[in-house]
């Protein structure tokens, strides 16, 4: 299923390569930082303004805090697409991105509380902004934030990795914040 | 000629304002008209002292017309008897006066007058501004101001000059400095590589060749990376540079238009500076007037409105004013014949003489000489009497043959030009259409034949010497070798030896076809002239013009067309260029009338002969007793009539009766 979106993806910016377009590959340092989350991003100029951005988001991993004795992680596998727009030019200064997100699960403990929450095929739109900082002819720095809101099909909280207690389950709509980010990018 | 000091301007009482501190004091003493400005006649330094001669005579013998001899001397009024006594000490006289007899030198006089500033009116925190007014021919010009300038008024005004400069030094004149260069660099070199690549070029390469490639040119991305805000920012500030001068500067530092700024530090006394403005002569201008007024400013504040002086009067003397304009006629000779010639370049086919117009500059030449004849013809003052047509022959082939050919070829001109004349006559008779007299009956015009008379004058060896000797292609060598041959008497043996020479060939195809000419004399005479010659008088224009010149006191002009008359108006014109040589040595062998004796009476006062100076005055006087009064204009004579008491001058100088 996850392999076939993203080839899905990738067939849909095929047609794009070779002709006269900008491609830029980035990734997400605070992504990164929030426990090695692998992730990156493939964008390619459409016009002077717009931008068709594909991207994703992938987290296996788990970790344990050794002084509690308690596991910490926060897995996730997510693929997204969208359209960004720049008010001046494309890979430089301000942009907006708009797009529609696919989160095939998540699951997370022990980094703000004990809960465990977890959820599957969350389904939503993602609204972020930022600005775009020239480096070098071939890199650029960029700063954006933004928040997604949607629905997972599959939802559950428990107060504790150890699922003792169930506080909440079902379908859950929801507004959470998205591409916090502070990206290097590679300009073609 | 001592300088005559009077004070005249005095500040009239206006209404005192309430004023604090010492300049209060100050300003309330200036309206109640304590200290004042005035304006004085200052010493006359740009009209020469006359130059005393070395033996200074306090008497002078002069010879009256009758004879008999007149002592005058150097005499002031002695107060305890009543009598006037001979004195040397006159030059020390002080006398006050409100008016000056001054000269025009070149057609210029120099008005010099003091305008002095009491201490009592000057104040560190003023600025005093005089306006010289002149009065002259109804006209009022104002002369430039002298501006006094208290020490802190000055700083006053360098403070708010240099906050001035403080606002000028924050507006950005190079506009790159708002554009983000680095930025703009990195956008060029990713979007449009090509024009980052010529940037480091040297070719020039027009900016508007290169977009990205979504159209975006290096202009507009220039305008994206320049900070708007603050070049807009910067605009402001430009718009308002006005606004911020009249804020910081309120009262300028003028340099231009005024005579004097100065500036008074802590100055005791009287300030007086001497004004002389040079204005130029012109006709009927006999007298200026010159009227002082002023300002008090603190800041930008008036404080006081000095109120006008009563004037100064400079009475101009001009020598111009003497010119003798009697109308000057010359006699001209009007006489019944006239000639008029011309040469023309006829060319004929070699050994013929029948005219073809087709040849050369034939038919250009012919109808020059048509509208020669025919401008005779239509002539109303002249009648033509007769034409002489003469032609020249080149020396190639035989003498004979070409004197021969030469008589034909003129004769054949002369046949050709008579039919044209005849044509020429019909179409005049058709455009004056036909005429009828008092009674009714149509005048036949009375046409007369116009005789040529044609000569034939052969080889033109003449001409060929003129020819040869102006020529630049010719060298010397071939010159001297023509001169040589030249001398050969027989004609057709010299033509034989010159055509052996290296040049002849240059000689026969340049030199010879501007022999073959045919010259044509027109003899005419007046219509309505039966003398041979009248003689007339007319007005002589140039000379008349040359007196205009001097009335206008155009004094080069008039000379340049004086000069060659050497009379009495040329000497005028000598005099206003103070050339008095030259006027001396023309008067001297005039008639000594009054104008000649006063003229002279001048020169010899400039020349420092004063016995001969005063006895030309005296005699001139006698002449025409208007001289008494033309006297006092002119400073020379004037001076004359007050150091000898001359035409009973009591001492008092009483302005001329002028308007």
């Amino acid at each position: 299923m996850k392999r076939l979106l993203i080839i899905g993806v990738l067939g849909l910016l095929f047609p794009l390569v070779g002709s006269a377009q900008i491609w830029t590959v980035q990734t997400n340092v605070l992504d990164w930082a929030a426990l090695g989350t692998v992730n990156a991003e493939v964008g390619v100029s459409l016009s002077q303004h717009f931008s068709l951005v594909a991207g994703g988001r992938y987290n296996p991993w788990e970790f344990t805090d050794t002084k509690n004795d308690v596991p910490v992680y926060n897995k996730q596998e997510t693929a997204y697409l969208g359209f960004r727009y720049w008010p001046w030019y494309v890979n430089s200064g301000f942009w907006i991105t708009a797009k529609a997100q696919y989160m095939f699960s998540f699951s997370n403990t022990g980094i703000w509380r004990p809960a465990l929450e977890e959820g599957k095929n969350g389904i939503g739109g993602a609204l972020s902004l930022g600005y775009t900082f020239m480096l070098s002819k071939h890199f650029n720095l960029e700063i954006g934030a933004g928040a997604w809101a949607g629905v997972f099909q599959e939802y559950s909280l428990w107060n504790s990795p150890n699922k003792y207690y169930l506080r909440e389950e079902g379908r859950k709509t929801f507004i959470l914040p998205d591409q916090v980010s502070l990206s290097f990018v590679y300009v073609f | 000629m001592k300088a005559k000091v009077v004070i005249i301007g005095v500040l009239a009482a206006v209404v005192a304002l309430t004023y604090s501190c010492a300049s209060q004091r100050k300003l309330a003493a200036i309206k109640s008209g304590d200290p004042a400005a005035s304006l004085v006649l200052g010493k006359d330094v740009y009209v020469p002292e006359i130059k005393q001669p070395k033996t200074m005579r306090d008497t002078l013998r002069i010879k009256d017309d009758d004879g008999s001899e007149l002592l005058l001397m150097k005499a002031i009024l002695d107060e305890d008897t009543g009598e006037m006594v001979a004195t040397e000490t006159l030059d020390a006289a002080r006398v006050t006066a409100r008016f000056r007899n001054i000269a025009e030198r070149h057609g210029k006089v120099d008005l010099a007058f003091q305008i002095i500033v009491p201490a009592a009116m000057q104040d560190s925190k003023w600025q005093l501004r005089f306006y010289p007014d002149m009065y002259m021919l109804g006209d009022v010009e104002r002369l430039e101001p002298v501006i006094i300038t208290g020490n802190s008024y000055r700083k006053a005004q360098l403070r708010g000059y240099q906050q001035y400069e403080r606002f000028l030094s924050r507006i950005v004149s190079d506009t790159t400095r708002f554009v983000n260069v680095k930025a703009l660099e990195i956008f060029l070199k990713r979007n449009i590589p090509m024009l980052y690549a010529f940037k480091t070029d040297s070719t020039f390469v027009s900016d508007e060749q290169f977009y990205t490639m979504y159209g975006v040119s290096e202009q507009e991305a220039i305008d994206h990376y320049t900070n708007k805000a603050a070049r807009n920012m910067n605009e402001r500030r430009k718009e308002r540079l006005d606004e911020m001068y009249a804020k910081y500067v309120k009262v300028p530092i003028v340099t231009e238009g005024i005579r004097l700024d100065t500036v008074m530090v802590d100055r005791a006394g009287d300030f007086i500076y001497n004004y002389v403005q040079t204005i130029a002569t012109r006709p009927r201008l006999r007298k200026v007037d010159i009227v002082l007024s002023g300002d008090i400013y603190e800041a930008d504040t008036k404080l006081y409105d000095i109120p006008e002086s009563s004037p100064l009067t400079f009475y101009i003397s001009s020598v111009s004013g003497l010119a003798d304009q009697t109308e000057h006629y010359v006699t001209k000779v009007v006489e019944r014949h006239a000639d008029a010639n011309t040469t023309s370049n006829i060319d004929f086919k070699q050994g013929k003489s029948d005219i073809d117009l087709t040849l050369g500059n034939n038919r250009r030449e012919l109808g020059r000489i048509r509208r020669t004849l025919s401008a005779l013809l239509e002539n109303e003052t002249y009648l033509l009497d007769s034409i002489i047509v003469t032609s020249y022959a080149s020396p190639e082939g035989k003498e004979s043959f070409n004197l021969k050919l030469s008589r034909s070829r003129s004769e054949s001109i002369s046949k050709y030009l008579d039919e044209q004349i005849k044509v020429l006559q019909d179409s005049l008779d058709r455009q004056r259409g036909l005429q009828y007299d008092a009674s009714g009956r149509l005048v036949r015009q009375e046409r007369v034949r116009i005789p040529f008379l044609s000569r034939f004058k052969g080889e033109n060896w003449d001409r060929l010497d003129i020819l040869v000797d102006r020529d630049t292609y010719l060298t010397e060598g071939d010159k001297s070798r023509y001169d040589l041959l030249r001398r050969v008497p027989d004609l057709d043996g010299r033509e034989a030896l010159l055509a052996r020479e290296r040049f002849y060939p240059y000689l026969r195809d340049e030199l010879y076809p501007k022999l073959r000419t045919v010259a044509f004399d027109f003899h005419l005479h007046r219509k309505d002239m039966v003398k041979d010659t009248i003689h007339t008088t007319v007005l002589d224009s140039t000379y008349m013009r040359g007196v205009s010149a001097l009335l206008n006191m155009d004094y080069d002009a008039a000379l340049a067309l004086l000069r060659p008359y050497e009379d009495f108006n040329t000497a005028i014109a000598y005099i206003g260029l103070d050339r008095n040589m030259n006027a001396m040595e023309i008067l001297s062998h005039q008639k000594a009338t009054a104008p000649v004796n006063y003229l002279m009476a001048i020169l010899y006062a400039r020349l420092g002969d004063e016995q001969e100076a005063v006895s030309r005055y005296l005699q001139a006087c006698r002449q025409e007793p208007s001289y008494v009064h033309r006297g006092n204009l002119d400073p020379e004579i004037s001076n004359l009539i007050k150091t000898y008491r001359l035409n009973g001058y009591d001492g008092e100088d009483v302005p001329p009766d002028i308007d």
